[in-house]
């Protein structure tokens, strides 16, 4: 039925003719309203022509050829609220001078995410969070994730590691997916430019970034329906239309720096194993079977090819090595980054184009890796086609290619920590003379990593393009309608080409392998087409606004998989060298998803204070159960501006509002399907389907107020209350169950609570100094409020890595595992019992065999004997941050200091350092005698890779994210140069510079290589996060 | 007037993409990754299928890497890394199975995996036989000179196997089970009740006795292609039968718990069964893609599965049974027996952390199916040996004192024990003392040394060898009692406290939910 309505309502009203008859023109100028300066360059339009200018220097300006009749007058200017007046325009010569006042809060900037259409922030009744240029620009972040950290509140962004080229994780306010992974994580819809993106952030750059509007959870993000309960980010690229009319705007900007790791690491300096004769002895050998290793370290058997070493009888970590070497130091090398920018704008008034380039080259902290680079063309093109029709164009196109490193168990950066300090890992492999001794520690089972690095070739080229066409057309003044088509299209190849001839150590032996090749590729596009027909009308001092929008999304993924084993010829990178008995796999995987949606929505504003809006959507999708392919949400908000009512004393604006609304999150595509798996053409069955499979539904109020008080300070607060029911989760069958394993269900619910506030001070503002400040604080609690499947433990996906435990009943992020006796009382009566010595030792942990080789940690059990109890959370107390900027004559200082309260990290890093007794912490050099430990003490803490809470380590931190200072030359201070150049712009900028924490990895902003990153705080031997100096130089032409 | 017919052309570009879009608002997408089950059954060739795909299952689960953990438990091999549960299956004093929702995968898979595995494997079987019922099936002949009908039976004798071997299997290694068939009616197959592992193995045997007697009408009929790697040309009414024959047998000696247990196997129908059981290896052959044995593999790696010291000590009295504890190194063996050298290698080295307890080392691997290392899962990866199927004729002999069969017995053991070990003969007259007997569970150790599913651990319980607080056979999963809403229980472990009592797991009221909701 509305689609019929909206179809008629097309038809009808492009039903219609033009007429022109005399003209006139439109002269004045536009000044401050406070002090009467003029505004050069700011811009004047006719709403209803689309036709306008700018002032010039002097703030006058001229338009002519106006037909005869009555208009309205837009006036805007950068930094000041923007007017519309209607103007009755006569034959001849008009004035019309105008005054604009500063708009210090931002109250009246335009925010367009889930609302009806442009609404200013000082109207809004739910959360948009908003980051504009200005706040980009100083620091420019490689993708978009980075853009947000620490700059708004309730945004949670997690960089799990350094990995150039890879996008940090979003979390919006509270989880909202439980079993991160199967029905989706926490990630928000991102939308740029009215694209939807279906692939990741990591190619889109931030230079071009206009400003990113940030709706937090299901109160505000209603609008989009079933993929909008983890909120909505919405980014808009910057278009000529900003500048002012008749300009040409061209800016460079290259930017050139200096990566290294922030933070050694506390490694064993020294050894457990025997030196002496004495020792040899002591630990019942005899000496003249043993001979000095070459490295002059520990002794070793002689006459062997499998030479043992010996563990000292007392299994204490305090021998020195002969040689030592710096791994992390050989492994980690301080790599460059390059970042050049190209963009021309131009504004001719009935069309404008921005074009841009960029290009990044980021090459990493890890010895023999390339890193990442990108380079990215965009086009923004508007064009004015006749009165009331407007069309725009967007287009973006990226490639980049990344030099992929391995992270977790058996990747470089284990062995980078494991082996041991007297190794000289730049030694030549004996076998072949290639570069690096493959096993160049016999006593470690990992192989040297540079070997690998060197060796195995993995890159992952990606092509990506975003593009969006959109018409516009105004019949009249009250009624728009708009039609917009938009594509994301990702094309990916990765490849992993073992050469013939790689080693792998076995021991002090090497095998050598035939080589292999695997290429795996995929092509998403996602296609998304919308219609919508909005009405507009003030009807005295109420003010209603309809809008009815009908969204049609169409997904296609298409992977395959190749897979070659045994070369039969070396250094060729092609199937056909394989042997002919070697193996061949192949894979493929496909996927669509469509949907349709319809939606309408209304804002009434009565008296511009109070403000109500409602909204109702239905959303269809593939994804759903055949038997819930349709599903409805809807918002309610309100907002009252008291001070429009009531003035109270320096109190500049006062906002109450409420919203409650509802979204949703989508399966993934095969969760409702009836599956087999299929392997050499033969099926076995696998999940059984559910036609009543339906997206999680999350339903948030949010109450807030927003303050802008002393004509300086503006701040803004929610508590927002968030429950997504119906999780989707795999729930087992039993082996009954007909050979099916497992059914996607609707099977749990989450509660999570954030209180978030922010305050923003322009404490300085004149003509030649400005100091703000912003802080934003958030504080996030989540629960598993009901669970229909059996408690279980998640987590990255690496080996031993499911440390967080799901159950109803129990926050969601905490660590369950074993915990150590740290006090007798403790001790079970069956370990009482047991006729054992315990003793509390001098690091707080009681211990059988106290002072002896084979001192031991006690696990903690109860008396029915569980073992596993909570070890850890990783919710943090709070998250704050503050940015500063200061601004005077030119010269510029800008930081943004971030920190979060509380909140744990498992540290598998640690533990496995300890099996490996590679840790600070077991070297006992230095230690006093009687508090000397064996290294079997620590092997012990390992607890052979169980959780323990040995390794749940405080993930506090307070880190100095950004600095940047520069100082920028305007035209009259550049002199001749001046003639062609509008400004230059030198700074010089940090990243990461500084972290206050007491956790004990390389970087407390650490997390799993897998699933729900925001969540699983987890320290597994990923690429660390690391340290940045650059120096930049931007011109304006 | 070149604005106003850009004006029309737009309204038909808008309104042509509007009905346009209405037009492909179809919201029934397929999952083309998926056949469906129509797809799957569309064919006899489809049909057959799914008692090919029923040997691929119980291979792999029969092979998979929870094995080590196992092994590891019953003194075969040892390793203290924690993988695949291996460290706290060989802890000394035993501990323990940690049979809970909340263990580590490596532990759960110990229980879930031979669980999940054979019923997987019995599904398909058992889905194969309801369609021949249903549908009253004559399935096309793939094989020349075979006749459809006969070729049907070949299958349906090949599903009765699968039945046979993945019901016997859960009865070897589980406490208790579920039993269905083809003939269950689907109403009651939520409602099923475990039966004790004893039962389990009856209906197993029932089940071979039916592959038995139709395989022995199959005169000049082979079994199919792509049925088992390696025996395309298996015969129906001579091998096939010969195996079953062999595969009865084992489950009845294996299958026994204590001493007690394998005093009270029916050894007389042992020893008839051996008589006409396999003269044959029954090794299926490695093909890289379903056929490989990760045990193998993983046992042929130098530094992730040793030999325990107790296997040592058998080749060598002169080696400690248990690796010493006071640092020493027992060094290299030397035995009468040629399998030291030819089967196990001796690396001089000790690959484990000696803080998780010394008892874990050992200096010796095993070497005796290298090949199949090599190769990358190639080559026959022994199942079932002829030299097991003579060993438990002679020990039936033995057992039952059939004074008329001494000599045929210990011809049997020395086929192995001199033309492999090279040791001195067994004669008639061992019989008379333990020496034979005491000859045959050596040869059971050393020459069927990491061949087929459960016959170490078999022999360790049923002989009584096991450590205190060994698993003599595991629990259900615990993911399978919750869902069935049993309460959690565990073996194993010298005092085995644990888990035991109330369980906080038992208590997640939504699950009837569930249960009525998914019917199974």
């Amino acid at each position: 039925m509305v689609k019929k309505l909206l179809l008629t309502a097309l038809l009808g009203l492009f039903v219609g003719g033009f007429a022109y008859a005399q003209t006139g023109t439109l002269t004045g100028s536009i000044t401050d309203a406070k002090t009467n300066e003029t505004l050069p360059a700011a811009n004047i339009l006719v709403v209803e022509l689309s036709k306008g200018t700018s002032t010039d220097f002097d703030g006058n300006y001229t338009i002519t050829d106006i037909p005869v009749g009555t208009y309205t007058i837009k006036a805007l200017f950068v930094g000041y609220s923007p007017i519309e007046q209607t103007v009755e325009v006569t034959s001849g010569r008009n004035v019309l001078n105008v005054q604009l006042n500063p708009d210090t809060f931002g109250l009246d900037e335009i925010v367009v995410t889930g609302v009806i259409s442009g609404t200013p922030k000082k109207k809004l009744a739910f959360t948009v969070s908003d980051v504009s240029a200005e706040d980009i620009e100083k620091v420019p972040s490689s993708d978009i994730s980075g853009a947000l950290q620490g700059k708004v509140s309730g945004v949670k962004v997690v960089q799990a590691g350094g990995t150039p080229g890879s996008a940090a994780s979003i979390r919006l306010r509270g989880s909202t997916a439980i079993g991160g992974g199967s029905g989706g994580d926490q990630e928000p819809l991102i939308i740029v430019d009215g694209v939807i993106l279906e692939g990741t952030l990591a190619d889109i750059p931030t230079q071009n970034i206009k400003t990113i509007e940030v709706l937090k959870g299901a109160s505000a993000a209603s609008l989009y329906g079933s993929r909008a309960a983890n909120g909505v980010i919405q980014i808009f690229t910057k278009r000529g239309s900003e500048l002012a009319i008749g300009k040409t705007n061209v800016i460079v900007r290259n930017e050139v720096g200096y990566s290294q790791l922030a933070k050694d690491l506390n490694l064993a300096k020294h050894h457990a194993y025997a030196r002496t004769a004495e020792e040899l002895t002591a630990a019942g050998k005899n000496p003249a079977d043993y001979e000095m290793d070459p490295t002059g370290s520990y002794m070793i058997e002689s006459n062997t090819s499998n030479p043992g070493r010996v563990t000292k009888a007392d299994g204490i970590a305090d021998n020195d090595y002969g040689t030592m070497y710096n791994q992390v130091e050989r492994v980690y090398n301080p790599g460059s980054s390059i970042n050049n920018f190209v963009s021309v704008s131009r504004n001719l008034g009935t069309a404008n184009m921005s074009l841009s380039f960029s290009n990044l080259q980021e090459s990493g902290i890890i010895e023999e890796t390339d890193g990442y680079n990108r380079q990215n063309v965009r086009i923004n093109l508007d064009q004015n086609i006749a009165e009331g029709l407007d069309i725009s164009a967007s287009g973006s196109y990226s490639q980049s290619s990344n030099d992929v490193v391995t992270q977790g168990p058996g990747s470089p950066f284990w062995g980078a920590l494991f082996i041991q300090p007297n190794i000289d890992l730049y030694a030549n492999n004996e076998e072949d003379g290639s570069p690096y001794n493959v096993n160049a520690d016999p006593y470690v089972i990992e192989d040297n990593p540079l070997y690998q690095l060197a060796a195995v070739d993995r890159t992952r080229d990606r092509n990506r393009f975003l593009g969006n066409l959109n018409l516009k057309y105004r019949p009249i003044q009250s009624v728009l309608l708009e039609s917009s088509y938009s594509i994301d299209r990702t094309y990916q190849i990765y490849e992993r080409w073992t050469p013939k001839g790689f080693l792998s150590a076995d021991g002090f032996d090497t095998n050598v392998s035939k080589g292999s090749l695997y290429r795996s590729t995929y092509e998403n596009v996602a296609q998304n087409l919308s219609f919508t027909a909005g009405y507009n009308e003030r009807f005295d001092e109420l003010t209603v606004r309809l809008k009815a929008s009908y969204l049609l999304e169409l997904s296609d993924y298409q992977s395959l998989s190749a897979t070659g084993n045994d070369f039969a010829i070396a250094g060729i990178k092609s199937w056909d060298a394989i042997e002919s008995d070697g193996v061949k796999t192949l894979d493929n995987y496909t996927s669509e998803v469509r949907s349709e949606n319809i939606f309408a929505i209304a804002s009434l504003d009565y008296k511009d204070r109070y403000i109500a809006d409602f909204l109702v959507r239905q959303d269809g999708s593939s994804l759903f159960g055949e038997d819930e392919r349709y599903n409805m949400y809807y918002r309610v908000s309100g907002a009252y501006r008291l001070t429009e009512d009531f003035q109270i004393d320096n109190i500049n604006e006062w906002k109450l509002r409420v919203s409650y609304g509802t979204a949703g999150l989508r399966p993934p595509f095969a969760a409702q399907y009836l599956t087999y798996n299929v392997s050499g053409g033969l099926p076995t069955k696998s999940t059984l389907g559910n036609p009543n499979l339906k997206p999680a539904l999350s339903k948030e109020l949010e109450i807030g107020t927003n303050i802008e008080f002393l004509d300086r300070f503006s701040f803004e607060t929610s508590y927002s209350t968030t429950t997504t029911e119906d999780q989707i989760l795999s729930v087992p069958l039993p082996a009954s169950a007909g050979g099916f394993s497992s059914r996607y269900e609707n099977a749990g619910t989450i509660e999570t609570n954030t209180f978030e506030a922010s305050l923003n001070a322009l404490l300085i503002s004149d003509r030649d100094k400005s100091l703000s400040v912003t802080v934003n604080f958030d504080r996030t609690r989540q629960e598993v409020t009901q669970l229909d499947v059996a408690p279980f433990f998640q987590g990255p996906g690496t080996q031993n890595s499911s440390v967080f435990y799901v159950a109803e009943g129990e926050t969601y992020g905490v660590m369950y595992g074993n915990k150590w006796v740290t006090d007798l009382s403790q001790l079970s009566t069956a370990q009482q019992n047991s006729g054992t010595v315990y003793e509390l030792n001098n690091e707080g942990y009681v211990v059988t065999g106290k002072g002896t080789n084979s001192e031991a940690p006690v696990k903690m059990e109860e008396e029915d004997g569980n073992n596993v109890f909570k070890i850890g959370d990783v919710n943090p107390d709070f998250n704050t941050s503050i940015a500063t900027n200061f601004d005077y004559k030119g010269f510029g200082v800008y930081f943004l200091l971030d920190a979060k309260i509380g909140g744990d990290i498992y540290n598998q890093t640690k533990a496995w350092l300890f099996r490996e007794a590679r840790h600070g912490e077991v070297d006992q050099a230095g230690v006093a005698d009687a508090d000397k430990k064996p290294k079997g003490y620590f092997e012990a803490f390992y607890n052979a890779n169980n959780t323990s809470d040995y390794f749940v380590e405080d993930g506090t931190y307070v880190k100095l994210r950004e600095v940047a200072l520069s100082y920028e030359f305007s035209k009259d201070k550049l002199g001749v140069v001046g003639n062609v150049l509008e400004s230059a712009r030198v700074s010089v900028i940090g990243r990461n510079l500084l972290t206050i924490t007491n956790y004990s990895g390389f970087d407390p902003e650490v997390a799993g290589t897998g699933g729900d990153i925001t969540n699983f705080a987890f320290d597994g031997y990923s690429y660390p996060n690391f340290r940045t100096f650059s120096a930049s130089l931007e011109l304006r032409f | 007037m070149r604005n106003l017919k850009l004006i029309h052309t737009m309204k038909y570009i808008i309104v042509g993409s509007l009905l346009f879009s209405f037009a492909c608002a179809d919201l029934a997408v397929e999952n083309e990754n998926s056949p469906t089950t129509d797809q799957v059954l569309s064919s006899p060739e489809d049909i057959e299928s799914l008692v090919q795909t029923s040997f691929i299952q119980w291979w792999q689960t029969e092979t998979a890497l929870y094995m080590n953990g196992v092994r590891v438990g019953q003194d075969i091999y040892t390793s203290s890394w924690g993988n695949f549960d291996m460290r706290n299956r060989g802890e000394e004093p035993r501990i323990a199975y940690n049979n809970s929702p909340t263990a580590d995968g490596g532990a759960k898979s110990l229980a879930e995996d031979p669980w999940y595995g054979f019923y997987g494997a019995l599904v398909q079987a058992n889905d194969f036989l309801k369609q021949l019922n249903e549908r009253s099936l004559v399935l096309p002949s793939q094989e020349a000179n075979v006749s459809d009908e006969d070729y049907t039976k070949m299958v349906e004798a090949a599903a009765y196997l699968m039945q046979g071997l993945t019901i016997g299997n859960l009865g070897l290694y589980f406490d208790q089970a579920l039993i269905f068939d083809e003939e269950t009616p689907d109403e009651e197959l939520a409602s099923l009740e475990f039966i004790p592992y004893a039962d389990v193995l009856d209906i197993a045997d029932a089940k071979l006795q039916k592959a038995s007697d139709l395989a022995a009408t199959l005169s000049g009929v082979t079994l199919g292609d792509n049925y088992i790697s390696g025996f395309d040309d298996m015969t129906m009414d001579e091998e096939f039968v010969e195996l079953i024959n062999t595969l009865r047998a084992r489950f009845m000696v294996l299958g026994a718990r204590s001493s007690t247990e394998n005093d009270a196997v029916d050894w007389g129908t042992v020893k008839t069964l051996t008589e006409d059981g396999i003269s044959y290896d029954f090794s299926p052959m490695g093909d890289d893609q379903f056929w490989y044995n990760y045990t193998l593999l993983y046992a042929n790696l130098t530094n992730w599965l040793r030999v325990d010291q107790r296997v040592i000590n058998l080749m060598d009295p002169s080696q400690p049974s248990r690796y010493p504890t006071d640092g020493s190194n027992p060094g290299e063996a030397t035995s009468d027996d040629a399998r030291l050298e030819s089967d196990f290698i001796y690396y001089g080295n000790e690959p484990f952390q000696s803080a998780r307890g010394q008892y874990y080392q050992s200096q010796y691997g095993s070497g005796r199916y290298d090949e199949h290392l090599f190769a990358y899962a190639g080559g026959p990866m022994a199942h079932t040996l002829k030299a097991e199927n003579d060993l438990m004729f002679a020990e039936a002999v033995a057992r039952t004192n059939d004074t008329g069969n001494y000599t045929e017995a210990a011809n049997r053991i020395n086929e192995t024990r001199v033309d492999r070990g090279s040791l001195t003969p067994i004669t008639s007259a061992d019989f008379a003392t333990s020496a034979a007997l005491d000859a045959i569970l050596y040869e059971r150790e050393i020459e069927l040394f990491h061949s087929g599913f459960m016959q170490d651990m078999g022999d360790q319980r049923r002989l009584g060898k096991q450590q205190p607080g060994s698993m003599i056979h595991y629990p259900v999963p615990a993911k399978e009692l919750l869902i069935l809403q049993k309460e959690i229980y565990t073996f194993g472990g010298t005092s085995n406290a644990k888990m035991k009592g109330d369980n906080p797991f038992n208590t997640i009221k939504s699950l009837d939910k569930l249960r009525e909701e998914v019917k199974f």
